[in-house]
């Protein structure tokens, strides 16, 4: 009896693979394949890699090389997390992180990929460091109320998010403590950014220190913080402080804050006081005028282009030129007829000016053409046919020479000098 | 006559001054006659589209019943009329468009996008240093003629 071919097993229906992003009737071997195991040791690390900065920078506190990444793609449960809520970031992807959600999301992805069972606690995190991670946040809120209310004036540190709630307690809290009559307008006024808040450090600005005097030379706060000092101000000077604040002017009150304000070093005994509207007002830069706000209603220029006017560096960049300028300026060298463009140019404005230019065209003169029926180069063809114009020229001059005289026989020329003898 | 938007030159000096003042743009140069009916039709799309085009080209209309354009016309060979014929920084600019001649486009354009595509095409060309461009158009928007070699 012959024997039986041997029964295929059911062909799998086509699959489609999210690693390796293609379909494929392998079924269950496909994981086994090269190129699918070559991507999934790229995909987790590259997660854990991410799982790591997020867990150091949070969980521990440690500053790492970048901030948080706003948004973080999960690939195991194919979901974007995205923080909306500035205040805690990463809280989204924290909390899904530790839920039970991801990490039936981790269980399935492996068992379908492949890849151990072993590795889902690398690729999660547990409820422990959730609970961490809470209690820091908890300690961190608190701790920047308790804090201010001990020290004159609190650190510079919490400044730098001006969108930060500590941030605003502070200034509250310094309102209440410290400066009875000192008003909170300024906690208040919500300024456009004028400074990005992503780690880069800018220069202060000079004019905003001209108040304070050369002390604040060696003043070396992030993002320009400008310090305002407490003691040094009497009861009567808050109010002058408070006008000052209302309506961002610092210049208006320079000689008597001159007067009543001593040099302050940077790491001087006294503290300063920064608050996130100084922040703000101290990179305005030439946005200090006295009166009412510069700002986009009133028509006021935006700070950038103000700071760039004062920025000696871009005066040196604005005298090269504009860059508009300079990029329809380089045009293709290899386009048609460059030479010719930069040559007619050149002639061009020496005629504007006024010079003598050498005259280059006649009325002979006809521009490159190749010809309908044309057989060599178009300079070929222009020569073939100024011969041609020539010969033409030529032809018609000939028949114009050429006179028409009436027939004379040779009996009448006989008869015409006969005549003339016998005279 | 021609269109009022557009410079209709008379004279060959007029000729070559527009054909050499034009840098850098392409220099679009219709042959025609006022009173035909598919010039006129092409001098108001050219009208039209001088604008739209004015950062890249320029077009000059040239009356073919003049005396001293005649010798452009034995030049660049025009027999049929309308014909347009394109320039870029004094260099003539052939546009393969499957007719027999390639170096000029004889008749109207269906419409005005097509006469912007064209020059486009050759501005664009003439930009990378081509002398001789593909027509973008498709064949059924391109008017068919035939051409004889000395009236053969």
């Amino acid at each position: 009896m012959p024997s039986e071919p041997a029964k295929k097993p059911p062909a799998a229906g086509l699959e489609y693979c999210e690693l390796c992003r293609h379909h494929h009737d392998l079924g269950r071997r496909h994981r086994y394949g090269r190129n699918h195991r070559d991507k999934l040791g790229a995909a987790l690390p590259r997660f854990r890699s991410k799982l790591s900065d997020l867990r150091r920078a949070l969980l521990h506190g440690s500053p790492s090389s970048q901030p948080p990444r706003p948004h973080l793609w999960c690939p195991f449960c194919s979901i974007d997390l995205v923080d909306l809520d500035d205040r805690s970031p990463c809280s989204n992807a924290i909390y899904h992180l530790a839920s039970g959600e991801h990490l039936k999301g981790v269980k399935d992805f492996l068992r379908k990929h492949g890849g151990g069972m072993d590795q889902v606690d690398s690729l999660r995190i547990s409820e422990d460091e959730v609970a961490k991670w809470e209690k820091g946040c908890e300690s961190l809120s608190t701790g920047a109320k308790t804090g201010t209310e001990e020290l004159i004036g609190p650190s510079l540190g919490p400044m730098k998010d001006i969108q930060n709630e500590s941030t605003c307690d502070n200034s509250d809290t310094f309102a209440r403590t410290n400066i009875p009559s000192f008003s909170n307008t300024a906690s208040y006024v919500v300024m456009p950014l004028q400074n990005p808040t992503n780690g880069a450090y800018h220069p202060i600005s000079t004019e905003c220190h001209g108040a304070f005097g050369s002390g604040n030379a060696s003043y070396s706060a992030p993002y320009g913080t400008v310090g305002l000092p407490i003691t040094a101000w009497g009861s009567a000077e808050t109010h002058k402080q408070q006008g000052v604040l209302s309506t961002n002017c610092f210049h208006g009150t320079g000689p008597e804050m001159n007067g009543h304000q001593p040099t302050i070093p940077g790491n001087g005994p006294r503290p300063l006081i920064s608050f996130a509207a100084h922040v703000q007002q101290s990179h305005s830069g030439g946005n200090l005028s006295c009166g009412p706000k510069a700002n986009v209603h009133t028509g006021a220029p935006p700070p950038w282009l103000k700071a760039n006017e004062h920025d000696p560096n871009n005066l040196l960049l604005r005298s090269c030129g504009a860059p508009g300028e300079g990029k329809s300026r380089k045009l293709n060298p290899k386009r048609v007829g460059a030479a010719w463009a930069e040559r007619r140019r050149a002639e061009m404005e020496m005629q504007k000016r006024g010079e003598f230019v050498p005259e280059t065209s006649d009325s002979s003169w006809l521009p490159n053409f190749g010809g309908v029926w044309q057989s060599g180069t178009r300079k070929e063809s222009k020569k073939d046919f100024e011969k041609t114009l020539e010969l033409h020229d030529k032809k018609s001059n000939h028949e114009l020479s050429l006179e028409i005289k009436p027939y004379i026989s040779k009996r009448m020329v006989n008869a015409i000098s006969q005549s003339l003898f016998h005279i | 006559m021609g269109s009022a938007l557009l410079p209709t030159l008379r004279q060959k000096r007029e000729v070559d001054a527009a054909i050499r003042d034009t840098l850098d743009k392409v220099f679009v140069l219709r042959f025609g006659r006022a009173e035909d009916a598919a010039c006129l039709h092409l001098d108001d799309i050219l009208a039209k589209s001088s604008w739209d085009i004015s950062k890249f080209a320029s077009v000059a209309l040239v009356d073919m019943d003049s005396e001293e354009i005649q010798v452009y016309i034995d030049y660049f060979d025009i027999t049929l009329v309308p014909a347009t014929i394109f320039f870029f920084n004094a260099h003539h600019m052939k546009m393969d468009s499957g007719t027999p001649d390639h170096t000029k486009w004889i008749g109207s354009f269906s419409s005005k996008q097509d006469f912007i595509d064209v020059v486009e095409a050759i501005f664009r060309g003439a930009m990378k240093g081509k002398l001789i461009v593909s027509c973008p158009l498709p064949p059924e928007r391109i008017p068919r003629f035939q051409l004889l070699f000395k009236d053969v």
